[in-house]
């Protein structure tokens, strides 16, 4: 129902109270029925002036507060998700930080015991190396002096020999010999 | 320079032999050689040959007679004309070399010097002489030397050969065996 056809059947009414009241009341009953009907009208006039002024404004920020309302709800229920899902995050991170810490602890183990075997290979090829020197070393002495005694000795037997060849028939005697041997490899 | 000296000596004598190889007897070989030796005594014998404006009649008539001296064929007297015409008579020395170690090559010759500790009579000679040729499998000039550091014994060496047996080796023998 509109607000015109409203009023319109507020003053019917209202003009069929007041015939009835001219000719059927006595003026106590007609003065409390129109203090009644003047309250009412005052009701009437107020609740049309809030419906028509102040309602739709009152009535938008009501809807825009319920809007924020349930932004802040959707919003509310996002972070719950977002919450949840970074527990749900964390604690995946946690369980790979756990296999990483028993991964690195594996991985400590095995450097620690490969660093022990390279240090053990180290220190035998350091050894080999020194026991190597060492007979290079006594090698070289040896044989230094081996050299020393064989020129040495060979220089005697140079001159030994040079005193018993300086004899004629000494030498011939030897030279016969390849010449016999020379003799009998020609056919 | 040497180098090129000594490819363009080769040419000359590799043409020499080509066409006179078979007028070159043994004899001719070895008076080749007395030559050579003769020539490499004494280097300034034919360093008038390398003087730019000398006479080429100079050049082939003394070189001529050098040829007639010592007894070398014919041919070499074309040659020495080959070298005038070629203005390279200077390389007279050098080609006659080459022509002798070619010749070797070509007639199987091994030139071995014999040294010895003692002096060796023509008969050893003739054996080792014999011995060598039987192991190279060449003809064999040689020439005695007395040699008294070999203390005992006969080295016999040549360009492409060497045989020792002596005490002088036995003693580096000795001196170069390594410690066991």
């Amino acid at each position: 129902m509109s607000i015109k056809r409203l009023i319109f059947i507020s003053l019917a009414l209202y003009a069929v109270i007041c015939v009835f009241l001219y000719f059927f009341a006595n003026p106590v009953v007609i003065s409390v029925i129109f203090r009644l009907l003047n309250f009412a009208i005052m009701v009437a006039i107020v609740v049309y002036v809030y419906y028509r002024n102040l309602h739709p404004a009152a009535k938008e920020v009501i809807h825009q507060e319920e809007l924020k309302k349930e932004a802040l709800v959707t919003q509310h229920d996002e972070l719950l998700d977002k919450e949840s899902e970074l527990k749900k995050k964390l604690q995946d991170q946690k369980d790979e930080c756990c296999y990483l810490l028993t991964k690195i602890d594996q991985w400590r183990e095995r450097f620690d015991e490969r660093q022990k075997q390279y240090e053990d290979e180290r220190e035998k090829a350091h050894d080999r190396a020194q026991k190597r020197a060492q007979l290079q070393s006594e090698w070289l002495g040896r044989n230094l002096a081996y050299k020393q005694i064989v020129e040495h000795v060979v220089e005697i037997m140079r001159e030994d020999l040079k005193n018993r060849f300086s004899d004629e028939d000494q030498q011939q005697k030897y030279i016969e010999q390849l010449i016999v041997f020379m003799r009998k490899n020609v056919s | 320079m040497i180098v090129r000296e000594q490819a363009v000596a080769l040419k000359y004598a590799k043409a020499f032999l080509n066409v006179f190889i078979d007028e070159v007897s043994l004899d001719d070989y070895k008076k080749i050689t007395v030559l050579e030796q003769f020539l490499k005594k004494r280097r300034d014998a034919l360093a008038f040959l390398a003087l730019p404006h000398l006479d080429s009649a100079i050049i082939e008539k003394s070189l001529g007679s050098v040829i007639e001296k010592f007894e070398l064929p014919e041919c070499f007297n074309r040659l020495v004309r080959l070298l005038i015409k070629g203005r390279r008579a200077f390389l007279f020395s050098l080609v006659l070399s080459v022509i002798a170690a070619l010749y070797r090559k070509r007639k199987k010759i091994e030139n071995f010097v014999i040294r010895s500790s003692y002096k060796l009579d023509d008969s050893a000679l003739d054996v080792i002489k014999n011995f060598l040729e039987q192991k190279t499998g060449t003809k064999v000039f040689s020439r005695h030397e007395l040699d008294k550091r070999l203390i005992a014994g006969i080295r016999l060496k040549s360009d492409h050969y060497l045989w020792e047996y002596s005490v002088a080796k036995k003693l580096r023998t000795l001196t170069a065996s390594p410690l066991k």
